[in-house]
Formats: C-alpha cells, structure tokens, sequence
C-alpha cells in the first residue's frame, strides 16, 4: 500500500505507539485524574505532565492547553464557546473566518448564526490566499466582531497562512479582538509556536501528528473565558466536561514533542518529494490547485478535467494508493468541497480533484511508483476498460 | 450492492468462483432521515448501506459507495412524476436499470478496471442473449429489456439459475448479516407506498400544472359523473380500488384523461384490449422490420406473458394478442419473449 492521505490522517509513529503499549502493559492501574485517592493522584500526575509536556511542544502555558476529543471539538468550544461567554459579558460576539475553512469552523459558524451572532466572510483568491488587510479591514469596520478565525494550512489545498501577520493587522485594527486558528494541519509541517504567532485560541490535533485519533486540544491565553460546549463535570477548569483519557493525552504530547522537535527534517522531507509530485501530477495531464509560494510542501491538490476524482480514487485504491477527493458529502449530495468553491471551482470541477498528501513515511521510490499507476489507472479511466484486459479476471464469463 | 441479500449472494458466488470482486452501492436519494423498517426495507439508507458493507468486509473485497443522487432524480424520479401527471403509469425501476445501473454504474466499474459488472438481478445472460432467472416467482428479465446487446456482454446476473429460497439458504449457511432480510416490495424512493405524494413534490419544480392534480371527477363511459378523484396521478389504468365508487359492481380505470382531469371507469370486459402500440422499442434479438414474429408479450411485472403476434418498424412496434388482455397501463413496458428468451421490449403508447 502507498499512503498518500497524510492530511487525512497520519500512521502511529512507532515511538508513540510503544509508550501507548507500555501504558497497557500488565493490569494498567484505575485512571481517573479526578480522584481523590491515590490512583487519581497518580493519574493526575501522568496527565499534568502531559499537559506541559504539550504546552512547551506548542509554546503555550499549561494552563492554556484543554483537552479535548477531537479537532473538530477544540474548534467548536474554541469558536461557539468563546463567542456565547463574549455575548453573556455584553462583549463583541459575532464571527469572522472564510469560506475555506474546515467543515467543524463552518458548522460552527452556522451554529453560531442560528444563535443570532453575527458571521462575517474574508474573501479568498483564486490560489486560496487570505489577504490580512482585508481582515483587518472587515474587523475595522465592524464593531461587532469578537473572534476571527483563520486556519494556518488548508487541509486540501495544503496553503500556509502567515497568522502572525494577520494576527498582527487584525490586532491593530482593534485590540480586543480574539484571534482562533485552526492549526491542526499545520503542526509538525511548520513551526507553530502559540505565543509567537499571538493567537488567543489555536486547535490542534494528535493524529495528524502519528500520534492516535481521539485526542486533540484548544490552546488559549490563560483566563480566557470560553463557555462549556457540552455540559457535565468540573473537568479541564469547567471548559471540557468528561473523563480524560490520560493514556491518549501522554500520546499526544509525545507525538507533539516529535513533531517540534523533527519539524525541520520533516519539512525539508517533504518539500523535495513534493517537487516530484507535483511534476508527475502535470504529466498525467492533472492542473495542480493553489500557488506553489504558498505550500506548507506536503500537498497536491490536482483536477484532472473530465475524469471523476471518486473514480480515480477508488481506481487507485484498487491499484494500493490511498488518496482523497476534492468533494465532500453536504446533505447527502456530492458536490464540490467548500474549499474548492471558495477557489472559485464549480461543482463539475471541484468533483475533478484528487488530493494527494505526503508524510514522514513516503519515499522517493514510492512517488515513482505511484506515477506509474496513475498513468495507468488514468489510461484505464479514459478508455473506460480494464487496463489489464480479461487475464484480470481468469474465467470472467458466467 | 443494495445491502439485500440476493446482490450480496451474487457477490460471494463470484468470489468463491475465484474472481476479483469490488462490490459498489448506490446512494440514489436522501434517505437519512427515513426510518428503518425491519432490515432491508429499502436501499440507499445508512442501514443498508452498512449492510453491504459488512457483506463486502465478509467477503474480504473491497466496498464503495457511489453517489448517484443526481442523475436518478433527472432520469427517475423527475420521469416519474411527468409521467403520473400526464395520466401514465411509469416503470422506474426500468427506468434506473437503462439509465443509472446499466449506464453510469456499468461505466464506472469498467473505468474501476472491471471486465464485468453483476448484480442481484434474477435473470439470465447466454450467448449474448437475455432469459428469464430460472425462479419464476424472483424472475426480473422484464424490467432488463432496455439494456443494448453491447450492454448484455458486459454485464452478469449470478443469480439467473437460483431460486430465492436457495439464496436465502446460502446467505443463512454462510452467516451473512441479511440472510433473512425482507425482499424489498415497494419502490425505492415511495417506502411509504404513496407514490402520490412523491409526484406532488416535485410537481411544481417540474412546472407540472398543479391544478391538474388537484380533484377531478370520475364518469362512466357515458361521461355521467359518479363521483370524484384525488388526483390523476394516484390512479392507474385497471384499478379498482381507492376510487370511493359506492357502486354494486366492480368498476375499474378504463382511462386516464389528463387535460379534463377525469377519470374514466367501467366494467371489467371494458378493459379488454387486443393491440398495442409501442414506442421506443428495443431489439436484443434479430427481429426482421416489418415481419410477423410469432410470440409472447408480458405487460406488467409478475404477470404472464400472453401469446401475441409482433411486428417491429423502426422504433415503434405492434402487438396483436391472440386472446385479449385486461388493464393495459400506458407507460409500463410491453416486452417480447420467445420461450425464456428477451427478444425486446418498450414502452406502451396507446392500445385498442
């Protein structure tokens, strides 16, 4: 199998899958970091340590990191509790992100517009750039605004966002502005440094980091005031009710740790095959999306004009590459991913795209590998008949 | 793969023949939020979907979902309800079969690599030739007939010598999840069997005249008016009930008359009828233009083909039965066989 949906999700690095295995070794004691007793207290320990372990990975305070269960949970008590504790304290509520973002921003942002807060929109280019002028611009003008979110690199299209700078602009145009990052794509491809980029809310996410899924946190300035979004215990200071997977928040900051610590190598990594990729793509005839200035380096987001990217990517799952599409699955009906309409493709097109995203694991040789099926499978596709005729299926006829 | 057992059946047969098998299921509409009645009620629901998941994860092949909702509403749905309020009665699942299952579908297996597609169907492929499956209680070549001869040779029913009984003893043999999973007996997309409603929902989208769906009156042959109608669209030629008559004897739906609303009804030899035209035929045998062909013609699902005289011109055929048949609905598809096998089919305009 080639894996090629690193922004999907990422393998178990194999270091953190050992401690998880540690973790279980034996009769694993009780692990409820809310006890009173001596197993909560120990479990309260080993979850501290997380806790700091991942704030120093993330630049952060400790008290500034909330575990949470998934991305998509930081980013909706990020966004829907920061804006409801905002209304309650007559402070500005309303929202300001693109149409780009993750699916879970967006929801939010439903949500959110249902409740009577105002959503604002920033306008993306047609390679998916945010201009932070016209952020600044819009949080100028309207007084109503109370967070701003804006993710550093876009999960299809694989663009990095300079947040420092639009955290900047967006600041000086007015102080009080709360400022959220979806950063879930961006940890272990690029440096992501909490305080230096000066956010107030960032959300990031184990498993696209090899670390497991089912674990994620929202870091924040400390004392932010975010209300609850579910409701329930005292847990993570009242903002995230509910038992914690102490065994997934060491995980997490280890897989974290790594990440900072190889983000470099990592990069660099993927960078030089991302080069290749993009080039193997265009000769396939596929018309790679975004701006190549503006690449975190891990992904090719390509339309192939007239071919079905469902079908390509069943194609090559057949064929042992593991790639996504460019659609997504809204009430049912397959249309074009936001992301792809925001870049102004339209639903025909947006069903034309693939995306292909590398990782620490891929290889060169794997690269030259997948070329040769995608021609293929494109060949295939085109012809609308097997490429390997009926020696495919031995005794085909019924 | 619909997440019935029969589709799931054919896919382990083909496996256990050795075969490379993907196993794909059709969204075809939302059907998220409709219950689930019992297993395998309808398709497309998360239910079944699931369900041909875990057939397919059994089988150890792989499974996808193909979204298909669009192309179902034009060629479908959207058929449906033209047809319905223009006074006929449609055949959709004929209608899926020529213009999403063995069209798109068949495409997409064959650019997925696939020499073959196979499906659940009960019916029959032999030298290049379509027969009916060899239960004649499951038999389905009726709603097969649109599909081209160069579609027939890319296509394969595993299930064509089978009976349902026998399926459904293999399925329970091999611990398959659906084994016992009821057969599906209503349309798809009408799981509550008001296929009225259906046709008010799209009607206005459509720009159907909704007035003309609106109450109408039913007369006799006379024109005497005996009483009113809930719309043309809920009535098909040879019903009898659900018109509301308080009459002594049966009275039935000779004819459906659109622009005047109304609703012709009469007795049951009024329903007799000896020819019929059709249009849009479609030849899977050698049929000679203009030539007599001696066969037997069925008109309506589950109901036997009767002995008949056809004669192919172009695109339009006739058929003179040799003894008279009742409650010909326009719309439905008039379809040839000689013995077990298809000769053609399409679809009824008009009959005599």
């Amino acid at each position: 199998m080639i894996y090629l949906d690193n922004n999907a999700t990422t393998p178990l690095d194999p270091r953190v899958a050992a401690a998880m295995r540690a973790n279980l070794e034996g009769v694993p004691a009780p692990c409820n970091p809310s006890s009173v007793h001596a197993a909560g207290r120990r479990a309260r320990g080993a979850f501290e340590r997380a806790r700091r372990s991942l704030a120093e990975a993330v630049g952060a305070e400790p008290l500034g990191v909330t575990f949470t269960g998934s991305g998509t949970e930081s980013i909706n008590l990020g966004l829907v509790g920061r804006c409801r504790a905002a209304r309650k304290t007559g402070a500005p509520s309303g929202l300001l992100t693109t149409r780009m973002e993750h699916a879970a921003v967006l929801e939010s942002a439903a949500l959110l517009s249902s409740e009577g807060h105002e959503v604002y929109w920033i306008d993306v280019d047609e390679r998916g750039a945010v201009d932070p002028a016209a952020a600044a611009h819009l949080v100028g003008a309207h007084e109503d605004i109370g967070v701003v979110s804006v993710g550093m690199v876009n999960s299809e299209l694989g663009n990095l966002c300079d947040i420092k700078s639009l955290c900047a602009e967006v600041k000086s145009a007015r102080e009080d502005v709360v400022v959220h990052t979806d950063a879930v794509q961006a940890l272990g491809k690029t440096p992501v440094h909490f305080e230096d980029l000066g956010v107030d809310m960032m959300s990031v996410t184990a498993h696209k980091v090899y670390g497991p899924v089912g674990i994620a946190a929202l870091v924040h300035a400390r004392g932010l005031e975010i209300e609850p979004v579910l409701r329930g215990g005292s847990q993570e200071r009242g903002r995230r009710p509910g038992t914690p997977s102490v065994m997934l928040a060491e995980a997490f900051a280890l897989a974290a740790s790594l990440a900072a610590s190889e983000v470099e190598e990592r990069a660099a990594h993927a960078r030089a095959l991302r080069g290749r990729l993009a080039q193997i793509v265009g000769t396939c005839g596929g018309l790679v999306l975004g701006a190549a200035t503006l690449q975190v380096g891990n992904t090719v987001s390509a339309r192939f004009p007239g071919c079905d990217g469902a079908t390509l990517a069943m194609a090559l799952d057949l064929e042992g590459v593991c790639v996504s599409t460019g659609s997504a699955c809204s009430s049912g009906v397959a249309k074009a991913s936001a992301t792809m309409r925001a870049i102004g493709l339209s639903d025909t097109e947006g069903q034309e795209v693939i995306r292909i995203s590398l990782g620490k694991n891929n290889t060169p040789d794997e690269l030259e590998r997948f070329g040769a099926t995608l021609e293929a499978v494109l060949a295939q596709i085109r012809r609308g008949a097997p490429a390997r005729g009926s020696t495919r299926i031995p005794g085909g006829a019924a | 793969m619909s997440g019935g057992v029969d589709s799931s059946v054919a896919a382990a047969l083909l496996v256990e023949r050795g075969l490379e098998v993907v196993g794909m299921t059709m969204r075809l509409y939302d059907a998220r939020d409709q219950p689930r009645r019992g297993r395998g009620g309808t398709c497309c629901s998360p239910a079944e979907v699931d369900l041909a998941q875990r057939a397919c994860e059994q089988l150890g092949i792989p499974h996808y979902v193909v979204d298909e909702q669009r192309r179902f509403q034009r060629a479908v749905i959207d058929d449906f309800a033209r047809e319905y309020a223009a006074g006929r009665t449609p055949n959709p699942c004929a209608r899926c079969n020529e213009h999403v299952k063995f069209g798109p579908l068949l495409e997409r297996a064959r650019a997925l690599g696939a020499t073959y597609m196979a499906t659940g169907h009960y019916a029959r492929v032999e030298d290049g030739a379509l027969l009916r499956g060899v239960d004649p209680a499951k038999d389905q070549s009726y709603f097969l007939f649109a599909m081209g001869k160069d579609t027939l040779a890319k296509v394969r029913f595993p299930l064509g010598e089978w009976t349902k009984d026998r399926v459904r003893a293999y399925a329970q043999e091999r611990g398959m999840p659906n084994w016992d999973a009821p057969d599906s007996q209503e349309l798809c997309f009408v799981p509550d069997g008001d296929h009225g409603a259906v046709v008010e929902r799209r009607a206005e989208a459509l720009g159907l005249d909704v007035g003309a769906l609106a109450q109408g009156e039913v007369v006799d042959e006379d024109g005497q008016s005996l009483g009113a109608h809930n719309g043309i669209h809920r009535v098909t030629v040879g019903q009898r009930r659900g018109l509301g008559l308080s009459s002594p004897r049966p009275r039935y739906v000779l004819r459906v008359l659109p622009d005047e609303r109304k609703v012709v009804v009469g007795d049951a030899e009024a329903l007799a009828r000896r020819s019929l035209d059709v249009e849009d035929f479609r030849r899977l045998d050698d049929l000679e233009q203009g030539a007599s062909i001696r066969c037997h013609v069925q008109i309506r699902h589950r109901s036997p083909a009767q002995a008949a005289t056809l004669r192919v011109e172009g695109s339009r055929a006739t058929v003179e039965f040799d003894a008279p048949v009742r409650a010909v609905a326009p719309g439905q598809a008039a379809v040839a066989f000689a013995g077990d096998r298809v000769l053609g089919g399409g679809w009824i305009a008009g009959s005599r």
